[in-house]
């Protein structure tokens, strides 16, 4: 028995759940982008959050409840937001924190830990979760929004409040010095156009960064053996710690089964159960892809690794107390 | 990448997921892949992407502008800027397609040396819900007694006629006289005394896949039938074994090889080894049989 053992089949049966399984939410995501394109004025949720950035940070990390998204469909939503002119720290902290606060993932973990004290393992889970964001959210503050973003997510679109639906130029046009466009305003069917459009094109951008990200989940999920390589881990809380959580970024699994997984690990202690349910929906390989879509490759990076040292280092910090 | 190639490539992408989902749905073939709450999504999902590839070909040529162009190419589109490269309809049409004809629906011997075995119910998340209304049911009703007893007098036969209907059905014999039962059922049973007390001694009947026992083997006439448990996709899928012990002048089958579909039919028995209960069916008869209709265990 080797601690590496490649089969395509398996391998391509495990890509294709994974894909299968995420396809509708990141639909979901995309469409809720697409008509947050089309509908949603400017500025509108710049408007809506306090102005105190802290209470909005606060805010950020509560929306989940009520706008919940997994974190492949989050990320689309984010980006549109963004662009729609949400402020930059409490989009970091919704990210973060809607894959995990949400009615959704608090009946799975509550289902999950039956038996184990499921009420105190979600309220550590939720509790972690939500600090965690909002610690982020609250660096993201500090930082250059110039340091973190895209450069086409810099600037909110207010150019596009006016779009007109025409016959497109023959190919010998110059699509980038077209005149300004002089058609009709759309109306309401054709923004609905506009929304599906935007969202198909959202759709492909992502699926990209989850192609990636599943085969990779797959090759580790169906080619590492576990018993050689984690159960041993399981003696020290440091090892059993950051060795969950190494395992959480590497199968990515979705946040509304990974409670499933985690209560599986009998042998580790509970605060590297929760420190593998709180990373997986934040950072993992499927998500360090996606997350292009929106950050700096360099942000990327630098908040996986604070992820992964925060969350584990606070985990163990809550062992004294944990059940 | 041309403008123009873009335009076709972007619903030809997504007519192409469409599809996939579509045909994998349609055909059955999603039963391998998803736990049954989530299918409905995947036909949902395939409507959708083939309904916005038909979409974007139909508007390829009225294209929605903006003061400052094209509103896809419009410099805050935040269009990633892979989608002009040849590595994005490389990354999004072929490994979908590959994997999709080349995939068989159901996992090999090594993702059992790579998952190891569930051996405990207790290991297997949500199995204890789907027993609860049984074994209260059953500590309701007191032990069944499935042989007719002696009526006396004072009460009546204690028996299936005295359960829960959901009860008696699920210690219902088939035709052939064995209870149908799962592996799931077994593993349950044997850390559950209320549960197991019905399933001793009978006759059931078991499907599985077949793999030899290398633990819990010192005679070395056990073997494994094996199911996969699946939470939510595929990929989480847990492997999940009972023993079953063959007779001493009993063969197994030349067809019976790793991982092959098995069907057993024996006695079932609840001997305690190393300290535990564990569930042994002692076989009467063992064959290479067709999958079932739904192969993971949910």
């Amino acid at each position: 028995m080797t601690w590496f053992s490649f089969q395509f089949n398996d391998f391509s049966l495990s890509f294709l759940s994974i894909v299968f399984e995420a396809v509708p939410y990141l639909i979901l995501g995309t469409l809720i982008s697409g008509f947050i394109d089309a509908f949603l004025p400017s500025k509108a949720l710049e408007r809506w959050l306090p102005k105190n950035p802290a209470l909005a940070i606060l805010i950020g990390g509560l929306l989940g409840f009520f706008l919940p998204m997994c974190e492949c469909g989050v990320i689309p939503v984010i980006r549109r937001m963004l662009r729609k002119g949400m402020p930059l720290a409490p989009a970091v902290t919704y990210l973060l924190a809607s894959p995990i606060i949400n009615p959704v993932v608090a009946l799975s973990t509550y289902s999950a830990f039956r038996g184990q004290d499921p009420a105190t393992v979600l309220a550590f889970r939720f509790c972690l979760a939500f600090v965690i964001a909002c610690v982020v959210g609250a660096i993201v503050l500090r930082l250059r929004k110039e340091t973190i973003l895209l450069p086409a997510l810099l600037a909110p679109t207010g150019r596009r409040q006016n779009v007109f639906l025409q016959p497109a130029p023959d190919d010998s046009a110059d699509l980038e010095n077209l005149p300004v466009a002089t058609g009709k305003k759309l109306p309401l069917s054709g923004k609905l156009i506009a929304a599906l459009r935007t969202a198909s094109f959202d759709f492909l951008d992502v699926a990209f960064y989850l192609v990636i990200g599943a085969a990779l989940a797959a090759l580790f999920n169906t080619s590492i053996n576990r018993e050689m390589v984690i159960l041993p881990l399981a003696q020290n809380i440091w090892l059993a710690t950051f060795s969950l959580q190494g395992l959480a970024m590497l199968i990515s699994l979705c946040s509304t089964s990974d409670a499933f997984i985690a209560a599986n690990f009998v042998a580790f202690p509970l605060s590297a159960k929760l420190a593998f349910m709180v990373l997986g929906p934040m950072m993992d390989v499927k998500l360090f892809f996606m997350y292009g879509l929106v950050f700096k490759k360099k942000f990327t990076v630098l908040l996986a690794l604070g992820l992964f040292a925060g969350i584990g280092f606070l985990c163990i910090f809550l062992v004294p107390f944990l059940p | 990448m041309s403008k123009k190639f873009i335009s076709f490539i972007a619903p030809a992408t997504l007519l192409q997921w469409g599809g996939i989902l579509l045909y994998f749905y349609l055909s059955g073939r999603i039963t391998s892949f998803l736990h049954p709450v989530f299918r409905p999504q995947v036909l949902i999902a395939g409507v959708v992407l083939t309904a916005c590839g038909i979409l974007l070909l139909l508007t390829r040529n009225r294209i929605a502008l903006c003061e400052c162009g094209p509103v896809e190419d419009c410099p805050d589109a935040g269009r990633s800027p892979l989608i002009s490269s040849w590595l994005f309809p490389v990354i999004l049409l072929l490994p979908l397609v590959v994997a999709a004809f080349f995939t068989t629906d159901q996992f090999g011997a090594n993702i059992i040396a790579t998952r190891g075995y569930a051996e405990s119910a207790s290991a297997l998340p949500g199995l204890a819900d789907r027993y609860e209304k049984k074994v209260k049911a059953l500590a309701k009703a007191a032990l069944p007694v499935l042989e007719p007893a002696l009526p006396d007098e004072n009460s009546p036969a204690a028996g299936p006629s005295m359960m829960d209907p959901a009860v008696a059905d699920f210690f219902k014999p088939n035709a052939e006289g064995n209870i149908p039962v799962n592996v799931a059922d077994l593993l349950y049973a044997a850390e559950e005394p209320t549960l197991r007390t019905p399933f001793e001694g009978q006759s059931a009947e078991i499907i599985g896949q077949y793999m030899p026992a290398k633990v819990g083997n010192p005679l070395g006439n056990r073997f494994k039938i094996v199911r996969l448990f699946m939470v939510c996709c595929a990929s989480d899928a847990q492997p999940v074994s009972l023993l079953v012990e063959r007779g001493a002048d009993q063969e197994l089958p030349g067809n019976v090889t790793e991982m092959v579909w098995t069907k057993v039919i024996g006695e079932v028995t609840f001997p305690i080894e190393n300290g535990r209960t564990v569930a042994v069916i002692r076989a009467k008869k063992i064959e290479v049989t067709q999958p079932p209709e739904e192969s993971m265990l949910y």
